[in-house]
């Protein structure tokens, strides 16, 4: 009976000789088993069984047995904490590793002090992993070594960013598989915030390399004919997006937050690289020839646009950069338009400007983008358009002789008005011949600069706003004509067409 | 990329699921299409795998990449075999997404890293610089549209020249198998697929993400495949490592160790910092 006691006394407030062994190891460095784990728990349990001794009055074996376990654990931490060191060393940890993290997590010194040495030999490998892809290539050469890539810097960069992408589940997984037995932290917390201390490491020789890439594409000769800025918008496109892929696995970190430094550089480099580039376009836009049209400096400068703004292929909020990026060629454009220009009559200058910005808006509205400065171009049409048409109204107005007629009968007509000096039967009766020929062959009195006119739509628009301008007044005329106290003697002799004969002959 | 269910699971199980598990090769879809004709597992793989070295450099991996063009169902396909699920809204694929299936083959771990590509033209820049180093190529076309079809030589290509140097293996797959119900539309479309096949020295398969027919004999099949080349590339890398630095690439070297050295050395420099 007392023999029954001591033992289940023995059992219950001792560990055997096998669960002192398995805590102790038999020498310094043996390897942690799972009987450890196991012993390392039957501490904790005799731990806890003490406060039945203390109930029942036995203190001083009480705070024995604890004193004993708390020594045995400290030790058992201890020796716990060297192999797990060790563990992280080596390629393949043993797959204890969680549980011994989790043992571990009641000494938070111990804790943080092996995750970041976890953090520090992983950091270690994968920049090697990367030195090693980039100039080395995978075994035995094939794939081959990123930086034979460096010619195509798109190419190098986008590379160097997958890899580091591809590199990353791996670094997950093993950091899921650590922290998976930890109870009371943030698992997922913890393992993006591991990820993201091992990924630091690649930030420097990517941040070196993508810089210089960047540095050398801006500094590449040749403004003009280069494709400069588009490379360096696409890098910076690419960057961007490997930033928010990154961005969800990591959390924000280091290789985040350089890699929106790199891709804030890139668009900056871009930017300016983009407005010398057309600042050089636009010094080049000449003056036009005689058909008036747009020079090539204007077609150039447009493909450049469109050459970017297609290429913005990877990022799904490339949108917000487009203001930017066609202000940045547009207005610079339209300067130099005006510019190229200045030395033309006010017709001409009308009729080259609508040729340009019909360019300009037909190019614009197939990016699809930026409404605004459609709408800008678009208002700038219609002023030109109605500074041309005053002007062809003017010039047919003042061959048909209505140019004298015209202010006397708008806005209130004189009565009788056949007593006016410009408005007398003989005046009516030269515009009416005059009408007559011009009704025969309407283009005679166009001017000849607006066959120059290359969209069709704006020669049809003004076409139509004479022939309206001509047919109202015609109306006008007609009505007052007729009227008895105008005192014309023989108003349909005349005036013999009708207003809508004239209208349906115009239009 | 979003962490899937599935991959954290996948790590964390001690052992593959009971449908992950392979103990002999799985035949290919039609055995006149395939470059890959052995009937088993290598006889130098099984040695090695029941001589147990295998089992203590930890789990193996291999690559995958899905390519193919726009909408044939690439991100279906995956999601099929690794969720089981299917949704026949389309939803495009921005830049790539990533899946990781864990099997024991043979006993060993394996994991297959599932790389999904975006089909969209303008992710190519992107994806193509997942193409290197894989080791299994799914090139993925729509039964229902032959111009798909017509691309993948395209796709192969641009993945194989991303791995000039490395054998991968490769298969040509047909979605979208449910939609042809006669039976004579699709041996049309099959008797053309399978000389593409022949042509890029593919395995041919035909998959439906709908129904689910074929897809886990596919997966399964990839997986053993590449198991296969893994452990042999493993065998015939031991016999090599050491002669690994002497590789006849000195001409190579030359070109670029002028420039890069300099770069490499401050690089390094850096990083002891």
């Amino acid at each position: 009976m007392q023999e029954e006691v001591v033992k289940t006394f023995l059992k219950n407030f001792q560990l055997s000789s096998e669960e002192m062994f398995a805590l102790k190891g038999s020498s310094r460095d043996s390897p942690i088993t799972s009987q450890f784990f196991e012993a390392l728990n039957k501490t904790q349990i005799i731990r806890n069984n003490t406060k039945y001794l203390l109930q029942t009055g036995h203190q001083k074996t009480a705070l024995d047995i604890m004193e004993q376990m708390n020594v045995a654990r400290e030790s058992a931490l201890e020796r716990l904490f060297r192999w797990f060191q060790a563990q992280t060393r080596t390629p393949d940890p043993s797959p204890l590793i969680p549980e011994a993290l989790a043992a571990l997590q009641e000494r938070p010194v111990l804790f943080k002090m092996v995750i970041e040495e976890w953090i520090v030999v992983r950091r270690g490998w994968l920049t090697r992993g990367f030195l090693d892809a980039l100039t080395l290539g995978g075994p035995g050469g094939a794939p081959k070594p990123i930086e034979l890539q460096a010619h195509d810097p798109l190419r190098y960069v986008g590379d160097m960013l997958a890899w580091i992408h591809q590199a990353l589940p791996s670094e997950r997984e093993a950091a899921q598989l650590l922290f998976s037995k930890c109870v009371d932290i943030d698992a997922s917390e913890q393992v993006q915030q591991t990820i993201s201390g091992v990924s630091e490491s690649v930030c420097r020789p990517l941040k070196t390399r993508i810089e210089q890439v960047i540095v050398s594409e801006q500094g590449k000769g040749d403004p003009v004919g280069g494709k400069k800025a588009v490379h360096l918008y696409k890098i910076s496109s690419l960057l961007h997006f490997y930033m928010s892929t990154i961005k969800q696995v990591t959390g924000k970190g280091l290789l985040v937050s350089t890699l929106e430094e790199l891709h804030q550089l890139s668009y900056k480099m871009f930017i300016s690289s983009l407005q010398n580039q057309v600042t050089h376009a636009c010094d080049r836009v000449e003056p036009p020839g005689e058909t008036l049209a747009p020079s090539a400096g204007v077609a150039k400068t447009l493909s450049l646009l469109t050459e970017i703004v297609t290429a913005a292929t990877v990022s799904d909020d490339a949108h917000q950069d487009f203001k930017q990026i066609i202000s940045c060629v547009v207005d610079p454009l339209l300067n130099a338009i005006s510019e190229s220009g200045a030395s033309l009559g006010a017709f001409e200058g009308a009729v080259y400007l609508l040729n340009c910005l019909h360019q300009l808006h037909s190019t614009l509205s197939l990016l699809h983008t930026s409404s605004d400065k459609l709408e800008m171009i678009q208002g700038q049409i219609d002023a030109q358009l109605d500074t041309l048409s005053q002007e062809q109204i003017n010039g047919v107005f003042h061959a048909l002789g209505l140019s004298s007629i015209y202010p006397v009968i708008i806005p209130s007509p004189p009565v009788p008005l056949s007593s006016h000096p410009s408005c007398q039967p003989l005046a009516i009766q030269a515009f009416s011949t005059k009408l007559d020929g011009f009704l025969a062959a309407p283009d005679y009195l166009m001017f000849p600069h607006t066959r120059y006119l290359l969209s069709s739509s704006f020669r049809k628009q003004l076409h139509q706003r004479t022939a309206h301008a001509i047919i109202s007044t015609y109306a006008q005329l007609h009505n007052l004509v007729h009227k008895p106290e105008n005192e014309y003697s023989d108003p349909s002799s005349l005036m013999p067409k009708l207003p809508d004969v004239v209208k349906s002959l115009l239009l | 990329m979003l962490l899937s269910r599935s991959s954290v699971y996948t790590m964390l199980q001690n052992s593959a699921a009971k449908d992950r598990i392979i103990n002999c090769l799985p035949p290919p879809f039609i055995r006149q299409a395939t470059p890959y004709t052995g009937d088993d597992f290598d006889e130098k793989v099984k040695n090695a795998v029941n001589s147990g070295r295998m089992i203590e450099t930890g789990i193996k991996l291999s690559k995958l990449i899905v390519l193919g063009d726009v909408a044939t169902g690439k991100t279906c396909l995956v999601n099929r075999f690794c969720h089981r699920v299917f949704d026949s809204n389309y939803k495009a694929t921005i830049g790539v997404d990533f899946e990781v299936e864990r099997f024991d083959v043979l006993g060993v771990p394996f994991n297959l890293q599932i790389w999904d590509t975006a089909g969209q033209e303008r992710f190519k820049c992107i994806a193509a610089s997942y193409y290197r180093g894989t080791h299994a190529i799914m090139i993925v076309f729509d039964v229902t549209n032959i111009v798909s079809l017509a691309h993948c030589a395209q796709w192969l290509e641009e993945a194989r020249d991303a791995n000039p140097d490395t054998n991968p293996i490769i298969f040509l797959v047909a979605t979208k198998r449910d939609l042809l119900h006669t039976s004579s539309s699709y041996s049309q479309i099959e008797s053309e697929a399978r000389r593409v096949a022949t042509n890029l020295g593919a395995e041919y398969w035909a998959v439906s993400s709908k129904t689910g027919d074929c897809v886990e004999e596919l997966f399964i099949r990839v997986a053993a495949l590449s198991f296969n080349r893994a452990v042999h590339r493993e065998l015939q890398g031991a016999g090599k490592r050491h002669s690994r630095i002497s590789l006849p690439k000195g001409i190579k070297l030359g070109i670029w160790k002028t420039w890069t050295t300099v770069e490499k050395n401050t690089c390094s420099h850096q990083c002891k910092k």
